[in-house]
């Protein structure tokens, strides 16, 4: 299969101005079109590995980052649009990357309810996966990347989709964003790392996306089996343990990290109860990334024997 | 003065000091006590009293146990009421 890399820079750009380049990401297709040389830029070299579809295959979400008239070309905005609509205000076109990015999960995070989806990281190694449910700033992301940079396979950062009724989880692979303290955290974990466009002054501070798809399977589409969920907490001033915690309250907590729980209702209620089932559950509290990846491997190397 | 969990909800329940409860009518989830998920699938068959409860507690609950329970009881009853999980009729 065609992945986005292979095309020249002439098509790539043509491509994404003509909204002509529909992007197989995980389970869905994306027909992204932007005029901004640096979203282009961006996506590009972030998805370089992703695997183009075919012209005439079903489009799932179809957006766009563009300027609109005279007034947004001079206050330098950029306006996101899904499906011609536009659900967002418009952003500086310094931060568009960022924007095109928070746009991409949206799409996910509001449809596919096809799937019990959770807000977590999800990664991988020898066929065995690992969710990572967490509140916005829980260090996932930090951990996502830095696992991802060291063997481990990325199926996302932003969404555990889970097939009802089983612990299969959906792989949907994307670029890993990271914020202020944490992309200088992974730029000194791995100094080869390779980011996209810095966005800065952003709600969120200074956003940057890495591309964590070096595993050779990072865009298999096949679901893997979770085995165990992790609450991960970055805390500079506690001591680092990992320890086994309740189903139970990890039940609630998942399904506090839902986007769909509750939409979900009955369906959503026994498929977390498929989920739990099949996981051991751990508290991950860290500050040190490699002391994190050590007792990783180790839990990892504990699950596969069982 | 009679307590009843109109509609059977589900558990979701890992022999832990707490369960999971799911409440269809409301669609709403909680994690309560081992001890009140009994009392809920008790109550979801027939109506009781609280004499009747507190017999129940005494069947299912050590001796020891059965004065803390006992002592409970009535504030667990209205906390469930307020969660609109259990009904007075």
């Amino acid at each position: 299969m065609q992945t986005l890399g292979g095309l020249s820079g002439h098509a790539l750009e043509r491509g994404l101005r003509d909204g002509r380049l529909p992007l197989c990401v995980g389970p869905y297709v994306y027909a992204l079109q932007t005029d901004q040389s640096r979203v282009i830029d961006g996506i590009g070299l972030l998805y370089a590995d992703f695997p183009l579809a075919a012209a005439d295959d079903f489009v799932d979400y179809r957006i766009a980052l563009r300027q609109r008239g005279i007034v947004s070309r001079l206050r330098r905005q950029v306006d996101f649009y899904f499906d011609h609509q536009r659900p967002f205000a418009p952003v500086h076109r310094d931060t568009a990357y960022a924007s095109l990015e928070w746009g991409m999960n949206w799409c996910v995070s509001t449809g596919a309810n096809e799937y019990l989806k959770l807000h977590a990281a999800v990664v991988a190694r020898d066929g065995v996966a690992v969710v990572m449910p967490g509140v916005p700033g829980a260090g996932k992301s930090t951990l996502c990347a830095a696992l991802g940079l060291s063997g481990w396979r990325v199926l996302s950062d932003e969404h555990a989709m889970i097939v009802p009724g089983t612990a299969d989880v959906i792989p949907l692979y994307r670029p890993v964003s990271l914020k202020n303290e944490s992309i200088q955290a992974i730029c000194s974990f791995a100094p080869d790392a390779v980011f996209g466009p810095l966005s800065r002054d952003t709600h969120k501070g200074t956003v940057a996306h890495l591309k964590a798809d070096l595993d050779p399977a990072s865009h298999d589409t096949r679901p893997l089996p979770a085995r165990v969920m992790l609450f991960p907490k970055y805390a500079k001033g506690e001591p680092q343990r990992l320890s086994a915690r309740s189903r139970t309250e990890s039940f609630i907590v998942a399904a506090f990290h839902s986007f769909n729980y509750s939409l979900l209702a009955k369906t959503g209620f026994r498929a977390m109860q498929a989920l739990l089932d099949a996981v051991q559950c751990y508290d991950l509290v860290y500050h040190d990334l490699d002391w994190a990846l050590r007792n990783l491997d180790g839990l990892h190397r504990q699950v596969g024997a069982g | 003065m009679q307590w009843y969990a109109g509609t059977p909800g589900e558990f979701y329940d890992c022999d832990e000091a707490t369960v999971v409860y799911f409440h269809p009518p409301s669609g709403n989830t909680h994690l309560i006590t081992a001890f009140a998920a009994y009392l809920l699938r008790e109550l979801a068959r027939r109506p009781m009293t609280l004499e009747q409860l507190l017999q129940y507690a005494a069947s299912a609950t050590a001796a020891d146990d059965y004065r803390s329970v006992s002592c409970a009881l009535p504030g667990l009853l209205q906390d469930l009421v307020q969660l609109d999980i259990l009904e007075q009729v």
